[in-house]
């Protein structure tokens, strides 16, 4: 008999609905309602909206819940609404980890995407030590409850093994994924002649994306560096923004601004030179960085988060601090070095061959039997 | 690349947008099931000449009794088409023209099931849009582009206006909603406000009774308008296309 697995997240479409956020962390929602799927599992998802009913991918449900606050950084409303209505689930998966608060499926995983607190407005949400203090307690109960939890990444399982040592054993560490029979470099003899490298920043216009950073320093090459040109692949949080962009994108001759279905994201790569990746805050092991690595880019980013599970400094790309200048000096660098751009992008590829789609299977499915 | 039908209502278009529409059509989609809801002009040998529209005439006009019934009909005959894709536009729509390189490449998938678009109503000319209130292109998608799957049922919204280009069961399709931007030059001609508000405001009253707020805005004397920015296609779609 097929298992009924229920998923809750907090975000998958806005709540009103109207817009689906585009983001590595809703990709990789995807691709695990696929592996469910695929292990013949009926799945049902559920997230913060005003009572609709849409579908995640064709055929699988996603309910909206209402839900207004988030006190300490917790939905204990959603939790409670999922605990009651998805009672006849065999399992759980708590697609962040904080909603596996304050109750909790007995057979359970939660799934950290990366360490989120790092943000700076963590401190504007949390503005006392009271508030930190039951940030903590809740979060602490949150990852105790489920019986598993899976990270994208080895910092979140290093922050927790020094703050609740216990805590780590509930901790496997699967790494996000690229699919490398889609990802992959084009023999760079075989594409046309362009006059121009191709920079790339295929992330979410946010701030915690470095999009500020991003935006500055290609205001900055497109004076200097003629040679360059500069692509920003990737929708923002609100509509302005996006009408912003294009403005602005519009009024300089080799900066553009779009965004792509994931399945043509492949392809941009191939046509891609340098990616930028300068992250400030609140990332995993970026779906975007791994990409572009599989597809022989020369990757430039940033320590922050799990980045550093997949970049060497130096061999498979290019470590910078998250600042304007640091971004502009190392695309600089690569501009006028096509040596090293081919020997990062040759050894991002290698790196990226580790991180494999069919890995990533194999590991969530063994978490997935334990559990379920 | 994917089999797209286009589907266009068309009514005494002639001497309007067809030209335009209809040249970009033929190069978007594989067919152009046009209806033609009782021209009184030369719309007819019009769209006859483009090779790829298939021409249906109806001798009562519907749209201005009953615009569901119109669309419904399209439907079922573009549908007989067996398309994987049916694109609804209407006779004074146009896409950007980065869409002709990168609107196909969009369809070769399986993760969705419709695609929507933010549609830019150009105002007295071709240059500017208007974006207050609910004119606003910034803050609404309208999906434009479906994938047809025989086993939905072709039900349409029972409202003579405002009832979607689509049956109701191709609601909340999983959707793609693309950065492509669509132009409607619906009012781009001044001199027409006055007769298609007066045209909107009788049938807001027989439907709802009332004027609707947005119907009022037509003859509105304060009105925000901003510049149709035109935008190039990143150049590698064109490399690819020629790879």
């Amino acid at each position: 008999m097929k298992k009924r697995i229920a998923i809750l997240t907090s975000n998958h479409f806005e709540p009103s609905g109207a817009r689906q956020v585009y983001g590595g962390a809703e990709r990789y929602g995807v691709e695990l309602t696929k592996l469910l799927l695929d292990m013949d599992c009926d799945v049902e998802w559920w997230q913060v909206g005003d009572n609709w009913n849409k579908e995640i991918i064709p055929g699988v449900p996603i309910r909206g819940v209402p839900e207004t606050e988030t006190p300490y950084q917790t939905m204990p409303h959603l939790n409670q609404v999922f605990f009651e209505q998805a009672v006849d689930a065999d399992g759980a998966i708590y697609f962040v980890m904080y909603l596996a608060y304050p109750t909790v499926f007995p057979n359970s995983i939660s799934i950290s995407h990366g360490i989120y607190w790092d943000h700076p407005g963590m401190d504007k949400f949390l503005p006392s030590a009271l508030d930190r203090q039951e940030w903590h307690r809740r979060l602490q109960l949150a990852i105790g409850g489920v019986r598993s939890v899976v990270s994208v990444d080895t910092a979140t399982i290093n922050w927790v093994r020094a703050t609740w040592p216990i805590l780590a054993q509930k901790f496997s560490y699967v790494p996000n994924f690229v699919d490398l029979n889609s990802f992959y470099p084009q023999n760079k003899e075989s594409r046309s002649p362009h006059p121009r490298l191709r920079v790339v920043f295929p992330r979410r216009a946010t701030t915690v994306r470095g999009i500020n950073e991003a935006g500055k320093t290609a205001l900055w090459l497109t004076e200097s560096h003629t040679d360059l040109e500069f692509h920003f692949v990737g929708r923002a949080h609100d509509d302005n923004m996006e009408r912003t962009l294009t403005t602005w994108a519009s009024s300089h001759d080799r900066i553009f601004y779009y965004w792509l279905p994931p399945h043509l994201m492949a392809e941009l790569y191939r046509f891609s030179d340098i990616v930028w990746i300068p992250t400030k805050s609140s990332e995993g092991t970026s779906l975007s960085c791994l990409e572009a690595m599989a597809s022989g880019c020369a990757v430039i980013t940033t320590a922050v988060g799990g980045l550093c599970d997949l970049i060497q400094d130096g061999y498979s790309g290019l470590l910078i601090e998250p600042t304007a200048r640091a971004l502009a000096d190392a695309t600089k660098r690569l501009a006028s070095d096509p040596q090293l751009r081919e020997r990062l992008g040759t050894h991002a590829r290698e790196v990226a061959e580790t991180f494999s789609l069919d890995r990533w299977h194999s590991r969530w499915s063994e978490v997935i039997t334990r559990v379920f | 690349m994917a089999h797209v039908i286009s589907m266009l209502p068309v009514r005494n278009e002639a001497a309007r947008w067809l030209r335009a529409t209809l040249e970009q059509l033929s190069i978007l989609t594989d067919r152009i099931v046009v209806f033609d809801d009782a021209s009184a002009d030369d719309t007819a040998d019009f769209c006859k000449s483009y090779p790829k529209v298939r021409y249906y005439r109806g001798d009562i006009p519907w749209f201005e009794q009953n615009e569901a019934e119109l669309r419904r009909h399209l439907w079922e005959l573009a549908t007989y088409e067996n398309p994987e894709w049916i694109l609804a536009l209407d006779a004074d729509e146009l896409f950007e023209e980065r869409a002709t390189l990168e609107l196909p490449w969009l369809l070769n998938q399986e993760d969705y099931d419709a695609v929507a678009f933010r549609i830019f109503d150009f105002w007295k000319g071709t240059e500017q849009v208007r974006i207050d209130g609910a004119w606003n292109p910034w803050n609404r998608f309208s999906p434009l582009l479906v994938r047809y799957d025989s086993t939905l049922s072709p039900d349409w919204m029972a409202q003579p206006i405002h009832c979607g280009r689509f049956p109701l069961s191709y609601r909340d399709r999983v959707t793609f909603y693309s950065h492509l931007r669509v132009q409607h030059f619906g009012w781009a001609r001044g001199d027409e406000h006055l007769k298609k508000y007066l045209f909107y405001r009788e049938r807001d009253l027989a439907v709802y009774g009332a004027v609707q707020s947005h119907t009022e805005s037509v003859l509105s004397s304060s009105i925000t308008l901003e510049p149709w920015i035109p935008m190039p296609s990143p150049g590698w779609f064109s490399e690819k296309e020629h790879r």
